[in-house]
């Protein structure tokens, strides 16, 4: 019977505290919203930082014209950025590399392990298009030594001379190096490369200040029932539940 | 039946299948005082039984499977036969051919064929299961011999036994088949088990794999139960040699023959050998240098060894190293290693110390104190006496000694002399 009497307290003290929760209307919420002001040129400079980032370069330049807003870099490096990044998502390793090299040659000199998975898509797609002896020429030449010097770079290579051991690339453990995201994982990883190489982010920063405001309601929601935003994508506020 | 083995080979289930033989055969043992020291070492014999009993498994086995295929080659074809559109002649020859392949069968001994009845029936066995069958009981039958009357003998062919098993273990087969011949014992000790193994060992010893993989699929069923990596680790090795012979495109036909399949159990593996391709065999890189080494082969061969013993329900131990072991660390005590150790332990001696020196030391939870004099143990009943010299001696040898000195009492060892009140009483805790 105690035990009974220890379970109803612990949930009147839960409903309590959920009752304790401080309740925000949408009237509130929506002055205190009224009353943050955000200057129109940072909003131009997070739209132009998004578009030059994610490679829309027509976007941009047009941007640019119509808002008066000046990109942080050379447009026309943007057009050079993304002719690598699509050689690599349709396969084309080495045209790829050669472009990489005319961008800036320092980028692959300095970083070792972007070379070694472009290197490494390059064997991919040799085996992908059963260029079997050729394929192993590569490996033996260009992946064996650098693998000999990194350890995972040596895990990396041994995943991927593993294809060649399965003639039914669907019930290859390893299979997935096959796979459109792989060129794709290796393409974005050469975007990267680039922009740090420009003293440009990685990442543009609208979807980074967008996973800001969803932390802060997650932990906004342990205090207090207010209007969220749900969906991102129409931003609309919804109403707490009381 | 199938008598699954613990690692030290006694049957899972406890009761030895030695002592279970013993006793439904011969209800009525002898009174003896030996009797339970002599269930207990049946108790060992574990090996010795379940070795024959699974050769003649596995020969029944591979009759069955002959059988079954020559019996539904023979049934397909008399389905064909039925089937086709033939001439009365060509009826006839067909069937003939069909007869003469059972009268092969039969031949072979494995089938009898009666042609008014049509009917086919097991034969009672093949010569080879018959020589096995004769074998297990030949075995059992020795088991039920031993007693307290010729347990010297029976333990003195144990011993041989265990000498014939150590020799084959270690490849000394001449050696092994003399002894087993000048002490008649072909029928108590393995040699024909361990001649199979013999062929598998020295082509491996030859670099071929070969005969290791149509032993492997011989027991293929056997070898899938106990999750056996024999047939992997075989593969991996030819493919290897065909790295070592840059043979580099055939190597990688015969991985997608032979190792892809094994990729979703062994991946690990099989990708560190498949990334030799690009290595080569004169690589310096240690991860796959160490694969091109010679000493891949012995290692096969300690593998063949070991699948080959838990095939047939053996020890993977030799029994001798068993018994030694067993026995050294049942003698060993921190005493066998002191200067005054007697001379009639073992241990006394450099080769045993040698041997006994991984091995733990005797659990005792009593002292065991033996009389210098009588060689007896002093207990309650024959308790310790302390000389004035500190000397200690069993009550029954100082007893005697006082009788024969008019109550007195001569120290053996140092000379001293005093008289029987003088002792003081020890205790042993």
């Amino acid at each position: 019977m105690s035990l009974l009497w220890l379970v109803i307290r612990q949930l009147a003290e839960i409903e309590a505290m959920a009752a304790s929760k401080k309740l925000i209307t949408r009237e509130e919420w929506e002055k205190k919203l009224s009353d943050v002001k955000i200057r129109k040129e940072d909003m131009n400079k997070l739209v132009m930082n998004f578009l030059v980032t994610e490679g829309y370069v027509e976007a941009a330049e047009k941007f640019r014209m119509e808002s008066g807003t000046e990109p942080d870099i050379d447009l026309a490096t943007i057009t050079d950025r993304m002719a690598v990044k699509k050689a690599v998502q349709s396969g084309n390793v080495e045209d790829a590399i050669e472009k990489v090299n005319d961008l800036n040659p320092e980028i692959l000199d300095t970083n070792p392990q972007l070379f070694f998975h472009l290197q490494q898509q390059r064997l991919i797609e040799l085996i992908r298009n059963g260029k079997v002896e050729e394929a192993l020429e590569f490996a033996q030449e260009e992946l064996a030594p650098r693998g000999e010097e990194n350890q995972s770079f040596l895990e990396e290579l041994e995943r991927t001379v593993a294809l060649l051991a399965f003639e039914d690339v669907s019930n290859c453990p390893v299979g997935e190096l096959l796979d459109i995201s792989q060129r794709l994982k290796t393409a974005s990883e050469v975007n990267a490369a680039i922009l740090t190489s420009q003293s440009h982010e990685k990442d543009p920063k609208l979807p980074s200040l967008l996973k800001m405001l969803l932390c802060a309601q997650n932990q906004l929601d342990e205090k207090a029932a207010y209007p969220r935003v749900n969906d991102l994508s129409t931003a609309t506020l919804e109403d707490p539940a009381v | 039946m199938e008598m699954d083995s613990l690692p030290n080979g006694n049957n899972t289930a406890g009761t030895p299948i030695s002592a279970t033989a013993t006793a439904t055969a011969n209800p009525a043992p002898p009174q003896s005082s030996n009797l339970p020291q002599l269930t207990e070492s049946l108790k060992l014999e574990h090996q010795f039984l379940r070795v024959p009993f699974e050769h003649y498994k596995k020969t029944l086995r591979a009759n069955h499977r002959a059988v079954e295929k020559e019996m539904s080659a023979v049934i397909s074809g008399v389905t064909e036969a039925a089937a086709a559109d033939l001439s009365p002649d060509d009826a006839v020859n067909h069937l003939n051919s069909l007869v003469c392949r059972l009268q092969g069968l039969k031949r072979k001994g494995f089938y009898s064929f009666d042609f008014l009845f049509a009917v086919l029936s097991l034969e009672e066995g093949s010569r080879a299961e018959h020589l096995q069958a004769q074998k297990c009981r030949v075995r059992l039958d020795h088991l039920e011999s031993a007693d307290a009357e010729n347990m010297s003998e029976w333990n003195n062919t144990r011993m041989k036994r265990i000498l014939v098993d150590y020799m084959l273990r270690m490849s000394y087969y001449d050696t092994a088949v003399k002894l087993a011949k000048s002490s008649n014992l072909q029928d108590l000790v393995d040699i024909d088990v361990f001649q199979e193994a013999k062929k598998v060992i020295d082509a491996l010893q030859n670099k071929d794999v070969a005969p290791a993989l149509a032993w492997c699929a011989d027991n293929k069923s056997r070898l899938k139960k106990s999750k056996s990596k024999m047939e992997f680790q075989l593969r991996l090795q030819e493919f290897i040699e065909l790295v070592r012979a840059e043979n580099n495109l055939r190597a990688i036909t015969y991985a997608r023959k032979y190792l892809a399949p094994w990729g979703a159990t062994h991946m690990k593996e099989l990708q560190r050998v498949i990334a030799t391709l690009a290595f080569k065999r004169d690589t310096e890189c240690s991860t796959y240098k160490v694969l091109f080494e010679a000493k891949q082969w012995d290692y096969l061969v300690d593998q063949f060894k070991q699948e080959f013993c838990k095939l047939y329900g053996m020890t993977l131990e030799p029994l001798l190293n068993i018994y030694l072991q067993a026995g050294l660390s049942a003698l060993k005590t921190p005493y066998c290693y002191e200067d005054d150790c007697t001379k009639e332990d073992p241990l006394s001696q450099e080769a045993f110390r040698t041997l006994a020196m991984p091995l733990p030391y005797s659990k005792q939870h009593h002292s065991k104190l033996v009389c210098y004099i009588t060689k007896e143990l002093m207990d309650t009943e024959n308790p310790p006496q302390v000389l004035p010299n500190g000397y200690v001696y069993s009550t029954k040898a100082l007893e005697e000694m006082a009788k024969k000195n008019n109550g007195r009492i001569i120290c053996p060892r140092t000379g001293l002399v005093c008289s029987y009140t003088e002792l003081v009483k020890a205790y042993i805790s």
